[in-house]
């Protein structure tokens, strides 16, 4: 039984703990940072069961913002 | 291969127009309910409908014809109905002269596919696949609508062609009431592809390697876009493996348990130097990661739109605010962009959406104005007096056709996993009316309709052979992992093919068994076509 997510998280030590908002997507920005600095690839899904509006932000942030055609979602089928 | 990535036709056409209807590989009445719904008015008006899945699904339950094929003979039942179309004069001889290209190569490719081969193939009645060729040829108005049964398979591109090539064969397509309908499993699978939500697609259909269709996004966007297509999902996971791929963003998706050859996928998520998850529940994914962002449930927390198998975009309203910290997801997304040194504009739904208008000449005349008056609009629509479009390629009927739609030629190949003696069971994976997905969403609830959710189905014939009662345990090994799972016999299987869904992966997860051979084009694996042995517990 899965219950609604109501706060970032952030692993630390293993552990997901809870995190502001703030932290969490420094963190996120940085790893994505880090992993294009060392030359390595990056990837996004996104979903179907959400908007177009979703999907287009995400496929913008990955061209845009990541530098990056590996953009996917669950329509292969 | 006719040049648009969406289903030629209406549910209206299904509803109120089409002699045959003919679901090829799909299980619609419980993957596709609404659908299913226009479906059986037609079936209740007279239309003919005629299903063909290993299983006699509770869709072929309907059906006036059910051919029961063997697991991965698609093509080879395509091509002797399209031989059969062909020697029995029926070919739309002058539809094809006018509107297509390669059809002398395709004709004889199935030259070998007589009945009777294909009966020995397919192991379909050849009486039965006669049928199935003169009622589709003979009608009026047919509909050949598809899902996962056709392409979750190691060559699912070649069996869609093997499809399309019957509607070219006969002129089903382009014209109202006769088309071709890849059934969308989602609420917004077909808008996620047409956002460019793809490795290889802008938004609006835009090839990303076509140097001037790129020029204008990069203009509109004051940004570099990479000049050669991307990785698909497959493709990602192979660049994981390889140590190349380190960082992944991944929002409103279960790959740690949605993936076939569950157990390498878990491996390669857990391994990435960098994995961020946006979700609304903690999903099993969302355990792996090293940042989780609570977002919005977009059917009520969020504004926006999404878009159906039949093209028809329609409007989403928000009725809630999100729980607690969570948030928006356009407002997470360009946020985490604002951090990334991108300013990716206004957050508003419907400002994201005019955006989008003004890139995509099929979507450039829907305001969100019109869709609301309209109820939803159907692409291509390009500009606002425009009604939008029932049905796609009308221009295959035009006097003179300009870009004439190609025959494909393609050839029987049976599934990766092949059967042997040790693994002698054909299983084939599937969903349930009452279930969604890997059960986040679903399987969170008490209800009658989840008894033996997770269960092995097997035919009774076999449950003697191999020693396991129903209602009893059995262990069930694949060549890529072992699971336990409980056991109901099963009257809608033939003997040597069992069934499991994807519903109850934390119970019995289904998909350390499959395999994760892909098809190169598509990058979908082959879900379908697992070979499995079944021991008693």
């Amino acid at each position: 039984m899965y219950t609604r997510l109501t706060s970032p998280l952030v692993r630390d030590a293993g552990e997901l703990r809870t995190a502001s908002w703030d932290e969490a997507l420094d963190r996120a920005a940085a790893g994505f940072r880090k992993a294009l600095g060392d030359g390595a690839q990056v990837g996004v899904f996104s979903c179907s069961k959400a908007t177009n509006e979703l999907n287009f932000a995400a496929q913008k942030l990955s061209r845009v913002a990541l530098g990056s055609n590996n953009i996917d979602s669950c329509n292969r089928t | 291969m006719l040049g648009a990535g969406g289903g030629t036709s209406s549910y209206q056409e299904v509803r109120e127009v089409a002699d045959v209807i003919v679901l090829w590989g799909s299980n619609a009445r419980e993957a596709h309910p609404i659908w299913f719904h226009h479906a059986l008015k037609a079936v209740h008006r007279g239309a003919r409908l005629i299903v063909v899945d290993p299983r006699r699904s509770a869709s072929a339950q309907w059906a006036d014809l059910w051919l029961g094929l063997d697991v991965g003979t698609d093509i080879a039942l395509a091509n002797a109905v399209g031989r059969e179309i062909i020697h029995a004069g029926l070919a739309n001889e002058e539809f094809i002269g006018r509107a297509t290209t390669g059809y002398d190569a395709y004709r004889e490719s199935v030259e070998k596919w007589t009945l009777e081969e294909a009966e020995r193939v397919t192991g379909v009645p050849a009486d039965a696949i006669r049928e199935l060729a003169h009622a589709y040829a003979t009608a009026e108005h047919a509909q050949l609508c598809w899902t996962l049964g056709i392409t979750e398979h190691h060559n699912a591109v070649d069996n869609v062609f093997a499809l399309i090539d019957l509607a070219l064969l006969t002129g089903h397509v382009g014209r109202y009431g006769s088309g071709l309908q890849p059934l969308r499993g989602q609420n917004n699978v077909q808008g996620g592809g047409d956002m460019g939500a793809l490795p290889n697609k802008l938004p609006g259909f835009a090839d990303v390697e076509d140097d001037a269709a790129r020029a204008r996004y990069e203009q509109a966007w004051g940004a570099n876009i990479p000049s050669e297509r991307g990785l698909h999902l497959s493709g990602m996971f192979e660049a994981m493996a390889h140590g190349e791929l380190t960082a992944l963003y991944v929002i409103g998706e279960n790959p740690a348990q949605s993936e076939a050859d569950q157990t390498r996928a878990t491996e390669l998520l857990g391994g990435l130097d960098h994995l961020v998850v946006q979700d609304i529940f903690l999903t099993k994914t969302a355990e792996l990661a090293d940042v989780v962002l609570p977002a919005a449930a977009t059917w009520c927390e969020a504004e926006g739109t999404v878009t159906s198998s039949e093209r028809r975009i329609q409007r989403v309203r928000k009725a809630l605010d999100p729980p607690g910290e969570a948030r928006d997801d356009i407002e997470i997304v360009y946020a985490l962009a604002q951090r990334l040194g991108h300013d990716l504009g206004s957050t508003r739904a419907e400002d994201v959406w005019n955006e989008l208008r003004s890139l995509s000449a099929a979507h450039a005349g829907m305001s969100y104005a019109r869709l609301e008056e309209l109820g939803g609009i159907q692409w291509p629509c390009p500009d606002e007096t425009h009604p939008g479009s029932r049905f796609l390629h009308g221009r295959l009927w035009e006097p003179v056709v300009e870009t004439r739609a190609p025959f494909m030629a393609v050839d029987d190949e049976p599934p990766v996993d092949a059967l042997d003696d040790d693994f002698p069971i054909r299983l084939t994976t599937g969903r349930r009316l009452e279930s969604f997905n890997t059960g986040v969403q679903s399987g969170g609830f008490r209800s009658p309709l989840h008894r033996n959710g997770s269960a092995l189905r097997l035919a009774p014939e076999d449950g003697a052979r191999y020693g396991v009662s129903d209602g009893g345990r059995a262990r069930v090994v694949s060549r890529r992992g072992a699971v336990e799972a409980g056991v109901v016999y099963d009257m809608t299987l033939r003997p040597g093919l069992a069934f499991m869904n994807l519903h109850f992966p934390d119970e019995v997860a289904t998909n350390v068994l499959t395999i994760d051979a892909t098809d190169p084009k598509s990058g979908t694996a082959e879900f379908k076509a697992t070979a499995i042995r079944v021991e008693a517990v």
